[in-house]
C-alpha cells in the first residue's frame, strides 16, 4: 500500500500513462489492504488542487467493491470531484464512471439533493469545454434531480445541445443515451414542456437496437400519453425506429394504446372509464398523473374545436358537445382564455360565448425579439453543422473511402488517383 | 449543521408571485415534513399556492387574509393579492362581453360597494335595462416601438450569413 501511494507521489506530475499502469497492476494490493490504510491512502492524498487525481481515483473506485459507511463515503467522493483535475480524470473514464453511479445510488438512498452539485461539476469535468459531450454523468445528475424532486435545477443542462459522443474520454455506452433522453423526457414532463418531453422520449424508442429494453417500454408509454397532451394527432413512430422492436412494445403496452384509441373517439366519457378500467396500472407505472393531464387536455381540445365550427353558442350547448359534465364551464373557458388556449368572450346575459379570432397582429417587440432569437439559433446551427461536415470531409477514413469507391468505379482514372489522394490529404493537412 | 434555517417560505411566496405554480409544487414536496410542522406559516403560504393551483378565486382570497404574516411575509403577500388582482382585472376585461357584478366581485375578492366604485372608476359601462350587468372596457395594450443599435448589429450580421 505504501508503495502504490508513492508511486502516485512521484509520478503524477511526470508519467501519467506509467501511473495508471501500475495502479491497475496494484488493484489486487489496494484490495487486500486493511480499511485503516484505506482510509490513511485516501486522506494522504486528497488535496484540494487534485494533484493525485488518478491515483485517489483508483483507490475510492476500489472502495466502491467493499462494505463502507456511506456518510464518509458521500463526503469523500463530493470533495474529490470537486477537486479533480480534468486530464488525470479522462485517463481513466471507466473508473470515474464507476465511482460516480455507486455514488449516485448511495446519495439518492440517503438524500438525493446532495449529488446534484458534484455530479453537475463531474459533467464539466470529463467532458469538452464547449460541454455538447455526452456523458455517462448526465443520466446520474437527472436521476439524483429527479429523485430530489428539484427538476428546475438540470433543465439548462437538457436545453444546451448535447450531441457528441466520444467513447474513449468518457466511458458512454448506449445505455447511458438512452436513459439521458428518458429522465431527460421525465424532467420536461415536470416542467409541462410537453414538445420537448416528447421529442426526448422519441429518441429513447427509435435509438439503433437490436433486442427491446425496459427503458424503451418506460419512454414509449410516456411518449404515448405526452403525445395525446399536446394532441399530436397520430402517437407514430419516426420511420428510423425499427419495426419489429416497435411492434413488440406496442404488444406490451395495450392499456395505453387503449387508452390512445379512446382519446380519438373525442369522447370524454369513454376517456374516463378507460382510465379508471386501467387505473391499476398506470398507478403502478406511475403514470396516473399523467393520464389524468390527458383527461383535462381532452376536454380543452374538445372545447378548442368548437371554435372551428361555431361563432356563438351557449354555454349549456358547450357542455353537452364537449362532453363536460361539471357546472365549471365558465371558470374553465376563463382559464383557457388566460392561457391563450382559446379566443373568445363571455357573455353572463344571455349565457352565450362567442368566438373569435386570435387578436395577434405580430407587430410588437416581443414579436421581434422572438423572431431575432430564432433567427439567431439557426445561424448558430448552421455553423455547427458546417463544423461536423467539414471535420468528416476532411477525415481519413472518409478520404479513403470516395477514393476506393472512385478506384473499384473507373481503373483507367488510376494515374489522377495519385493526385487526388495527395490534393485530399493536402487538404485536409491545411484545414486542421 | 448550525441554525441556518433554509428560507422555505420566501421562495414559496416568490415561485407564486411569478407565478411558477410548478416548481412551487414541487419545492412543498421537497421540504422536509419536519419543518413544515415547525413553520405553520408555510403551511399557509401553500393554501395560497393550492388555490392559485385550481384557480379557485373565492379561496385565494380566503387564504391570503386567514393567517398573520409575519413582516416580511406580509409585505410579499401583499404584492401577490395585488398583482393577482390586476392580472384578474386583464382577463375580466378580455373574456367577458358582459359581466354581472356578482361574478367581478368573487374573482376580485371585493365587496360589493368596492366593486362598484372599481367599475365606475374604469368607465364600463352599464346595461340600460338590467341592473348589475356592466360591458368592460377593453385595455388598449401599448405597443413600444424602437429598435437600438443591437438591433442594427444583429441585422448586419444576418446579411453577412446570407451573403456567405
Amino acid at each position: 500500500m505504501e508503495e502504490v501511494v508513492n508511486n502516485v507521489f512521484v509520478l503524477s506530475e511526470v508519467d501519467l500513462d506509467d501511473l495508471k499502469e501500475r495502479l491497475e497492476n496494484s488493484q489486487e494490493i489496494i484490495l487486500r489492504s486493511t480499511p485503516d490504510q484505506l482510509e490513511q491512502a485516501i486522506t494522504q492524498l486528497y488535496l484540494p488542487t487534485g494533484d493525485y487525481t488518478l491515483g485517489l481515483l483508483y483507490l475510492l473506485s476500489v472502495k466502491c467493491i467493499l462494505e463502507f459507511d456511506p456518510t464518509v463515503f458521500i463526503q469523500q467522493v463530493t470533495g474529490f470531484i470537486s477537486s479533480a483535475n480534468s486530464v488525470q480524470l479522462r485517463k481513466a473514464p471507466a473508473k470515474f464512471r464507476l465511482l460516480c453511479e455507486k455514488y449516485t445510488d448511495i446519495c439518492c438512498q440517503e438524500n438525493p439533493i446532495i449529488a446534484i452539485k458534484p455530479l453537475s461539476e463531474a459533467i464539466w469535468k470529463i467532458g469538452n469545454p464547449t460541454g455538447n459531450l455526452l456523458t455517462p454523468q448526465h443520466w446520474m445528475l437527472l436521476k439524483s434531480a429527479i429523485l430530489a424532486k428539484c427538476y428546475h435545477a438540470v433543465v439548462p443542462h437538457l436545453k444546451h445541445s448535447v450531441y457528441n459522443i466520444e467513447n474513449t474520454l468518457t466511458n458512454v455506452e448506449s445505455k447511458d443515451v438512452r436513459l439521458f433522453y428518458y429522465y431527460g423526457g421525465i424532467i420536461f414532463l415536470s416542467q409541462k414542456e410537453f414538445r420537448n418531453a416528447v421529442e426526448f422520449f422519441r429518441n429513447v424508442i427509435s435509438s439503433p437496437a437490436l433486442v427491446t429494453s425496459v427503458i424503451m417500454i418506460e419512454a414509449y408509454k410516456k411518449y404515448v400519453l405526452a403525445s395525446l397532451i399536446i394532441n399530436s394527432t397520430t402517437t407514430q413512430v419516426p420511420r428510423y425506429a425499427s419495426n419489429g422492436l416497435i411492434r413488440h412494445v406496442r404488444s406490451l403496452c395495450s392499456p395505453y394504446e387503449e387508452f390512445a384509441t379512446s382519446y380519438r373517439t373525442n369522447s370524454l366519457e369513454d376517456l374516463s372509464k378507460c382510465l379508471e378500467n386501467h387505473s391499476e396500472e398506470f398507478v403502478k407505472d406511475g403514470n396516473f398523473g399523467l393520464a389524468k393531464q390527458v383527461l383535462e387536455s381532452l376536454a380543452r381540445e374538445n372545447i378548442a374545436r368548437l371554435t372551428k365550427t361555431y361563432l356563438t353558442l351557449s354555454i349549456e350547448d358547450i357542455a353537452t358537445q364537449a362532453g363536460l359534465l361539471d357546472g365549471h364551464l365558465i371558470e374553465r373557458v376563463l382559464s383557457m382564455i388566460q392561457k391563450g388556449q382559446v379566443f373568445a368572450k363571455i357573455n353572463e346575459l344571455d349565457g352565450m360565448i362567442s368566438f373569435h379570432e386570435s387578436t395577434e397582429k405580430y407587430n410588437s417587440t416581443t414579436t421581434l425579439q422572438y423572431l431575432d432569437k430564432q433567427i439567431h439559433e439557426t445561424i448558430g446551427l448552421y455553423e455547427q453543422l458546417t463544423t461536423i461536415d467539414n471535420e468528416i470531409a476532411f477525415s481519413n477514413e472518409y478520404i479513403h473511402k470516395i477514393l476506393r469507391s472512385d478506384r473499384g468505379g473507373s481503373r483507367s482514372w488510376s494515374g489522377m488517383d495519385e493526385d487526388d489522394y495527395n490534393s485530399s490529404l493536402a487538404m485536409s493537412m491545411s484545414g486542421m | 449543521m448550525g441554525d441556518f434555517q433554509a428560507p422555505y417560505d420566501i421562495l414559496l411566496i416568490s415561485y407564486l408571485i411569478v407565478g411558477d405554480l410548478n416548481n412551487a409544487r414541487f419545492l412543498w414536496k421537497r421540504i422536509p415534513s419536519q419543518t413544515k410542522q415547525q413553520n405553520p406559516q408555510l403551511g399557509a403560504l401553500w393554501s395560497i399556492g393550492q388555490a392559485l393551483w385550481n384557480e379557485n378565486y373565492p379561496l385565494f382570497y380566503a387564504s391570503v387574509s386567514a393567517y398573520e404574516w409575519n413582516v416580511m411575509i406580509g409585505t410579499m403577500v401583499s404584492i401577490l393579492i395585488e398583482q393577482f388582482r390586476q392580472k384578474t382585472f386583464k382577463l375580466l376585461s378580455r373574456g367577458f362581453s358582459m359581466i354581472s357584478t356578482n361574478t367581478i366581485s368573487t374573482h376580485l375578492g371585493l365587496s360589493p360597494e368596492d366593486t362598484l366604485q372599481l367599475i365606475a372608476e374604469r368607465g364600463w359601462e352599464e346595461h340600460p335595462e338590467i341592473e348589475g350587468m356592466f360591458k368592460p372596457k377593453p385595455i388598449e395594450e401599448i405597443l413600444r416601438e424602437g429598435s437600438s443599435l443591437a438591433d442594427l448589429q444583429s441585422l448586419t450580421n444576418y446579411v453577412v450569413f446570407l451573403h456567405k
